[in-house]
C-alpha cells in the first residue's frame, strides 16, 4: 500500500498560520491590498482544493498573472507558494491559509476600526 | 405615508444607522405583507443586523405567506442539527434562523453608504412612534395562534459597559466591529455576532470554548476582547489557530495594535486567572465574535 502524501515542511510549520501568515498580511496592507482582492483570492483557492499539486501550482500562477497582475503583492504571494506545492496535502493547506488571510484581514480591520471609535 | 408601530429597542437600533438606511427601514414596513413580516424585520433589526441585511431580509419575505414566514424564519420542529447557540440565536433573531434554514440574502452595501456616525443620529423624526406597554403585550400574541409560541428573544438586549479607552458607557456593544467584519467576510460566506462573557446576558465561557474550538479547526480565526473581569473589554485581539499536542489544546492570541503574540494553554482561556500576554491585567476572555457559517464549505 503506497504511503500517503506528507504535508510539506513549509505548510507543515507551526506558524503558518500564525506569524507567517501575520508577516504576508503586513507586507499586504503596506501594499494597500483590498479586502476584496484577498476574498476574490480565498474564494478562487476554495477550487483549487480537488486538484493535484502541479495543476494547483499552475493554476496560482495563472490567477497571479491574469486576475491579480494589477495588485503585485498578492500575485507574488501567489506564485511563492505556487512554487513550494509538492503534495497534494499541501494544496489543501494553501487553500485554508489563503482564507484565513482574508479572514484575518477583514477582523483587524474591524478590530482597528471599532478601536478608533472606541 | 403610513405610520407603524416600532419597539423601543428597534428604534434604538434604527436611530443609530444613517438617515437614507432610516428611511429605508420605514420603507421596509411599509411595503412589509403584514403584521408578521412588520414583527420579523423589527426582531432582524434588534438583533443587530446591518441596515443592508435587513433591506435584503424585508425584500425576500416580502412575497411570503404567513405561515412560509413563519417555516423560514424560525428554526421549529426541524430534525436537522444545530448547535445550543445556533439555536439560541435563531430565537431571537429571524435572519439568522432564516439562513440556517437555507435562505440566502444578498445585500446592497453600497445602497446603505455611509457608515454609521454617531454625527448621523439625532435629527431623525420619523413616522415611527415609540412602542407603548399595551403594543409590547399585544405584539407578542400576534396572529400565531394556530402556530404554537412565536420565537422569543432570550438573548436580551446587552446591558450598558464601561468603555475601558474612553471612561464613557457605549451602547449597543460591538455594533461598529460586527458591521465591519460582516461586510469584510460577508462574501466568504461567515458573518458574526458577538457574546459577552460570564456576564448574566452573554455566554459562559465554558460554552463559547467549544463553539470557537469548532471554528478554528475549520480554518476561521476569530476575534475577542481580554480584560481582568467581565465586562472591562481592555484589549481586542484576533484568536489565530489552535495547536493540539496530546491531549492539550494551544491558542494562538494575536493583540493587532502592540503586534504581540502568545501561545495560551486552553486551560489558560478556562480558569481565566492569567494569559501569557506582558499587560498582565489582561486575564481573561471577556467578549468573543463567533461566525456563522455553512459547514463543509470551510
Amino acid at each position: 500500500m503506497p504511503a500517503r502524501p506528507q504535508v510539506s515542511t513549509p505548510f507543515a510549520s507551526r506558524e503558518f498560520n500564525g506569524e507567517v501568515m501575520l508577516d504576508e498580511l503586513a507586507d499586504l496592507r503596506d501594499a494597500q491590498v483590498q479586502q476584496q482582492h484577498l476574498n476574490d483570492c480565498a474564494l478562487a483557492a476554495r477550487e483549487l482544493t480537488s486538484l493535484r499539486a502541479s495543476e494547483a501550482a499552475q493554476r496560482l500562477k495563472h490567477l497571479a498573472s491574469a486576475r491579480f497582475q494589477s495588485q503585485p503583492a498578492l500575485a507574488s504571494l501567489l506564485v511563492r507558494w505556487a512554487n513550494r506545492l509538492k503534495t497534494e496535502p499541501d494544496v489543501a493547506h494553501l487553500a485554508s491559509h489563503l482564507q484565513r488571510l482574508a479572514v484575518t484581514a477583514a477582523l483587524v480591520s474591524a478590530v482597528r476600526r471599532a478601536g478608533r471609535r472606541g | 405615508m403610513t405610520s407603524f408601530l416600532v419597539s423601543d429597542e428597534a428604534q434604538a437600533q434604527v436611530d443609530a444607522w444613517p438617515k437614507a438606511s432610516q428611511q429605508r427601514f420605514v420603507e421596509c414596513l411599509e411595503d412589509a405583507a403584514s403584521e408578521l413580516q412588520r414583527e420579523m424585520i423589527q426582531r432582524a433589526v434588534v438583533a443587530g443586523h446591518t441596515p443592508a441585511e435587513i433591506h435584503a431580509f424585508a425584500d425576500e419575505i416580502r412575497t411570503l405567506t404567513d405561515d412560509e414566514v413563519f417555516e423560514k424564519c424560525t428554526l421549529g420542529d426541524t430534525d436537522r442539527q444545530f448547535t445550543v447557540e445556533q439555536m439560541l440565536r435563531a430565537e431571537s433573531d429571524p435572519l439568522f434562523a432564516f439562513e440556517l434554514n437555507g435562505g440566502e440574502l444578498s445585500p446592497d452595501e453600497s445602497a446603505h453608504l455611509p457608515m454609521s456616525t454617531p454625527s448621523d443620529s439625532g435629527n431623525f423624526h420619523p413616522v415611527l412612534r415609540p412602542l407603548d406597554k399595551a403594543y409590547v403585550k399585544n405584539a407578542q400574541m400576534f396572529d400565531a395562534a394556530s402556530r404554537g409560541a412565536m420565537p422569543r428573544a432570550v438573548l436580551p438586549p446587552p446591558p450598558k459597559e464601561l468603555n475601558a479607552t474612553s471612561g464613557q458607557t457605549s451602547g449597543r456593544m460591538g455594533s461598529l466591529f460586527e458591521e465591519t467584519a460582516n461586510d469584510g467576510t460577508r462574501s466568504l460566506g461567515i458573518t458574526w455576532r458577538e457574546f459577552d462573557l460570564d456576564v448574566a446576558t452573554g455566554m459562559k465561557t465554558e460554552d463559547a470554548i467549544p463553539a470557537a474550538a469548532k471554528a478554528l479547526l475549520d480554518g476561521i480565526p476569530l476575534a475577542a476582547n481580554i480584560g481582568s473581569r467581565p465586562g472591562d473589554h481592555r484589549r481586542s485581539i484576533i484568536i489565530l489557530q489552535i495547536n493540539t499536542s496530546g491531549k492539550s489544546r494551544a491558542w494562538q492570541l494575536y493583540e493587532p495594535f502592540s503586534g504581540e503574540i502568545v501561545w495560551a494553554h486552553e486551560s489558560d482561556l478556562l480558569t481565566r486567572n492569567e494569559l501569557p500576554f506582558i499587560d498582565k491585567a489582561n486575564r481573561r476572555l471577556t467578549r468573543i465574535s463567533l461566525p456563522t457559517y455553512r459547514s463543509g464549505q470551510w
